[in-house]
């Protein structure tokens, strides 16, 4: 089966006085309505993925390689057919739901908003969706919820209006860039449940970006592990937490509180300066002489992709 | 040494007309040297406030602390700043800890000229600090928005140790950063903890770190305090 | 051969002849790189990487350094370097508050966008104009010639009602005009900025007294006022940059206020009180520096108004008649003929300087304001 996003070797670099390569030939595929996670430290390079696929980096950044969405190569396109996929097919929502709606508008406007944009039929009352899309989003009372205007809801509640704007056309591809950083407990499983039972659940794929693994464990298919801007492992969401291939997986894992904090030592190299060799191998437990000076590939082991020369 | 919070309660907003909004009320909790109280509840029941209140930063509705058998909200003059260096807070957010337009070691060097280390023992002060929180000399030259979270909060708890403080308020020190530079900072806290014997109040909303950090717990909802054991 | 796209533009575009000669830079550049890496030492840890620990180690010690290879130490590998280093350091922080504003200038002066180089340019025309007037007017200001002369070479812009060279008197007219505007500038930014400082910093009673009192000053009818102060106390060019600068501090007193009260609640001003540091010392090194670029262009402004308002006032004739600037020679040409004569040479350069200069101040008033993106986040967020 043709994968739904495919990207291959993308690489992205920020102009300035000194370059910085943020991706360095990151290639992965999102197969229909699969959920992949993008999991690694901040600064590895995993938001800026998201906003290549959607088209949203910044002038200074230089992109290269292939992003294919349904076979279109979403990087050639130009402005107007992009804003067309924009919110139509794919969907992206961002970190933090009180600065992603607008406050001056109430809920149900900014629901209405992506149906009056993308389906220009003769439909002048689009409410009747969104009162179904509240209600999918777990709003007893949506009729109630389409008056109210962002700031009179608790932070928990916009996520979930959010979530309801991004997914109300069901788009094709869902990104959501960290819907978990910042949260407590209680709100982190509200949006985990949000994005189970999404309008277009199921049909949607998911690629799920996050630094929080026992977030990710509960919804992702596929992990794939980044680390300096490129991919150390990629592998099916259940091997991998059964059994990690990478040193940084098995130190991400053990980092986690159920398996009693246990820091991985050092810090994330900046990308601007990344070590030679294997990128990992200052922090690296089992480092031998040649992690120094060559870089591993990605290997294919039995399906899963592993960026390690110990690895059989 | 220790700091008792004694029947403590909070109000916001009460005036002439108005009886205001309860926070917390009656809350008692003892917090020992070289021990650590864990204060865990749902966001927006008041914990940094309290954890506020207990530094000196902010005055209760009703109820003392008494630092030494006596009251810190009676202390004035060299007394009263004495007591602030001894209880120190450490934030949430690391890339708000640091004046964005002071390099690092600004930073540093005026905390040490405020606390009078003669300036030729500054640099070895400096030194010794940095090799505590395990960063290299470099970061001194760095502007805050140069440093990753975790070297920041690293950097904000060399910041508050220079003081030699007996308490420290650490109000989710790490509900901002990744989880594997949180499992760092955590395992950097106990290590100063055991060091020099530093009680904490730590506040969080993540039972795992309560437990992984407490030698005690206490739960704060609905306005009170449960001291679970 | 890859193909390079830019994103924002709506054509794909291949760079091949560019990309390549970037690459073979870029690749150049890497090498040179990895040699000076190698050098150092193979495993030299990175910024903040001290220790090492296999995983499943539950005791960690972060505290203590790996023996062996770790043992080379960014610490210990130049002690003598970084003493000086650190010393060196020191003279930093005694930069006073002063000296920020040219701090700053000389770090985002590369951010001026092209108009704003023309106004810089063109402000700094008039500021030698200002300082070195009898270095430019062919004559001084009090020498009398036949009056009413039109253009000519030995008079480039004619002279005047008794004699003066106009252009003479156009460049010592630049001292005193560009003199009220800054002076005056001067006083309303220095009074604004510490009754919004307090204001915003101690916030309770000080603040309702220093914001009723700014209130009471907002609402004051300005013109009329200063034109009765200007009839009432002897027309001087001292009382009137005095009045000028003592009533229009209040919108930034309002500004640096509201900044102040937003600043105070930051990470580093609060930690900063908790460690005990002086309200004067968090003020000064830690909100002002941060409200620079809000202050500079109001400066910027106020220096810019301040000129008009005295060029106004010294039109209705409530200016220092010995002290002639601008606004004094438009005075002068309107009163004494140079309107009905039709001597444009007369009163259209001192407007056309007026218009000129609060222009370019104006202009690099704009450029101090931070651009989005550029001060306040100079990391991209990955």
């Amino acid at each position: 089966m043709k994968p739904l996003l495919e990207i291959e070797k993308l690489r992205v670099s920020f102009e300035g006085e000194r370059p910085v390569n943020v991706l360095s030939g990151v290639s992965f595929s999102i197969q229909k309505g699969e959920t992949l996670a993008l999991v690694g430290e901040s600064g590895c390079g995993k938001s800026v993925i998201a906003h290549a696929v959607m088209r949203l980096l910044p002038s200074e950044a230089r992109v290269k390689g292939s992003v294919r969405f349904k076979g279109t190569e979403l990087l050639e396109l130009d402005e107007k057919r992009m804003s067309a996929l924009r919110g139509n097919e794919l969907a992206i929502i961002f970190q933090n739901p009180s600065h992603a709606l607008n406050p001056v508008y109430s809920i149900g406007r900014q629901l209405a908003e992506p149906l009056r944009v993308h389906q220009k039929q003769g439909k002048p009352d689009p409410s009747q969706k969104v009162l179904k899309a509240l209600k999918q989003v777990g709003f007893s009372r949506p009729e109630h919820y389409m008056k109210y205007y962002p700031s009179w809801c608790s932070g928990g509640m916009n996520q979930r209006f959010l979530i309801a704007t991004s997914t109300i056309l069901g788009p094709e591809l869902l990104i959501a860039d960290e819907p978990s950083k910042g949260l407590d407990p209680d709100r982190i499983k509200e949006v985990e449940r949000e994005l189970r039972a999404h309008p277009g659940a199921g049909k949607t794929a998911l690629l799920l970006i996050s630094h929080d693994l026992g977030f990710v464990r509960r919804l992702a298919d596929k992990i794939a592990v980044m680390y300096s801007g490129e991919i150390v492992e990629l592998a099916e969401a259940a091997d991998f937490f059964e059994q990690p291939l990478h040193p940084y997986s098995l130190g991400l894992l053990g980092s986690l509180p159920e398996n009693g904090f246990v820091p991985i030592p050092g810090s994330a190299p900046a990308l601007s300066d990344p070590p030679s060799g294997c990128r990992f191998h200052p922090r690296c437990p089992y480092g031998e002489k040649r992690c120094l000076q060559e870089h591993p590939r990605l290997k294919d082991t039995k399906g899963r992709f592993v960026r390690c020369f110990l690895c059989p | 040494m220790s700091l008792k919070i004694k029947n403590l309660s909070k109000k916001y907003g009460a005036g002439l007309f108005s009886e205001g909004t309860e926070i917390f009320r009656e809350v008692s909790f003892t917090l020992e040297a070289g021990k650590t109280f864990g204060l865990m509840g749902p966001s927006g029941v008041g914990k940094s406030t309290l954890g506020r209140i207990t530094a000196g930063l902010e005055k209760p509705t009703d109820g003392d602390v008494f630092y030494k058998e006596t009251s810190i909200f009676g202390l004035a003059g060299a007394e009263r700043t004495a007591f602030r260096r001894k209880v120190q807070l450490m934030f949430q957010d690391p890339t708000d800890a640091f004046n964005p337009r002071k390099k690092i070691d600004r930073s540093i060097f005026e905390i040490l000229k405020l606390i009078k280390i003669p300036e030729p023992e500054r640099p070895d002060k400096t030194r010794t600090m940095l090799e505590t929180i395990g960063l290299s000399e470099e970061v001194l030259s760095r502007f805050p928005a140069q440093l990753s979270g975790g070297q920041l909060q690293r950097l904000a708890l060399g910041r508050i140790l220079l003081l030699e403080p007996a308490f420290i308020v650490l109000d989710e020190p790490t509900s901002a950063l990744d989880v594997s530079v949180q499992a760092q900072v955590l395992h950097l806290l106990k290590q100063v903890q055991e060091k020099w014997r530093i009680g904490y109040l730590l506040i969080s909303h993540d039972e795992a770190i309560i437990n992984f950090m407490s030698d005690s717990r206490g739960l704060l909802e609905n306005g009170k305090l449960r001291v679970l054991d | 051969m890859q193909k390079e796209t830019c994103v924002h533009e709506k054509e794909p575009c291949v760079y091949e002849d560019v990309e390549l000669q970037r690459e073979a830079r870029v690749r150049k550049k890497a090498c040179i790189k990895k040699e000076a890496y190698l050098e150092k030492e193979p495993g030299i840890p990175d910024v903040g990487y001290v220790q090492k620990k296999a995983p499943g180690q539950k005791e960690v010690d972060i505290l203590k350094k790996a023996p062996g290879q770790k043992e080379v130490d960014i610490l210990k590998k130049a002690p003598g370097q970084n003493e000086a280093y650190i010393k060196q350091r020191t003279w930093q922080e005694k930069i006073p508050v002063f000296r920020q504003p040219i701090i700053y200038l000389q770090k985002y002066g590369k951010f001026l966008g092209t108009f704003n180089r023309a106004g810089l340019f063109l402000l700094l025309f008039f500021l030698c104009m200002a300082l070195l007037p009898s270095f430019f007017a062919p004559y001084s200001p009090a020498e009398r010639f036949t009056p009413y002369e039109a253009p000519s070479v030995s008079h480039f812009l004619g002279t005047n009602d008794i004699g003066n060279d106009i252009l003479s008197e156009l460049f010592y007219g630049a001292r005193i005009s560009m003199m009220v505007g800054f002076a005056s500038a001067c006083i309303s930014t220095l009074i604004g900025l510490t009754i919004g400082l307090l204001s915003g910093y101690f916030r309770g009673w000080v603040d309702e007294l220093l914001m009723g009192f700014t209130d009471v000053v907002l609402i004051l009818p300005k013109i009329p006022l200063i034109i009765i102060l200007g009839a009432f106390l002897h027309p001087s060019v001292w009382i009137l940059i005095l009045v000028l600068g003592l009533l229009s501090w209040e919108s930034l007193a309002r500004i640096v206020r509201a900044k102040t009260l937003q600043i105070r609640e930051s990470g580093y001003v609060k930690s900063a009180r908790g460690m005990g540091f002086s309200p004067f010392h968090i003020m000064s090194t830690d909100i002002i520096p941060n409200i620079v670029h809000v202050v500079l262009p109001k400066f910027m402004l106020a220096t810019a108004s301040a000129m008009i308002s005295e060029a106004s006032l010294s039109f209705l004739g409530l200016g220092d008649t010995s002290m002639k600037s601008w606004g004094m020679m438009l005075s002068f040409a309107f009163s004494r003929g140079g309107f009905i004569r039709e001597m444009w040479w007369w009163y259209m350069p001192p407007g056309l300087c007026i218009t000129l200069c609060v222009m370019a101040i104006a202009l690099v008033g704009f450029g101090f304001e931070p651009k989005a993106g550029d001060t306040e986040k100079q990391v991209v967020d990955i």
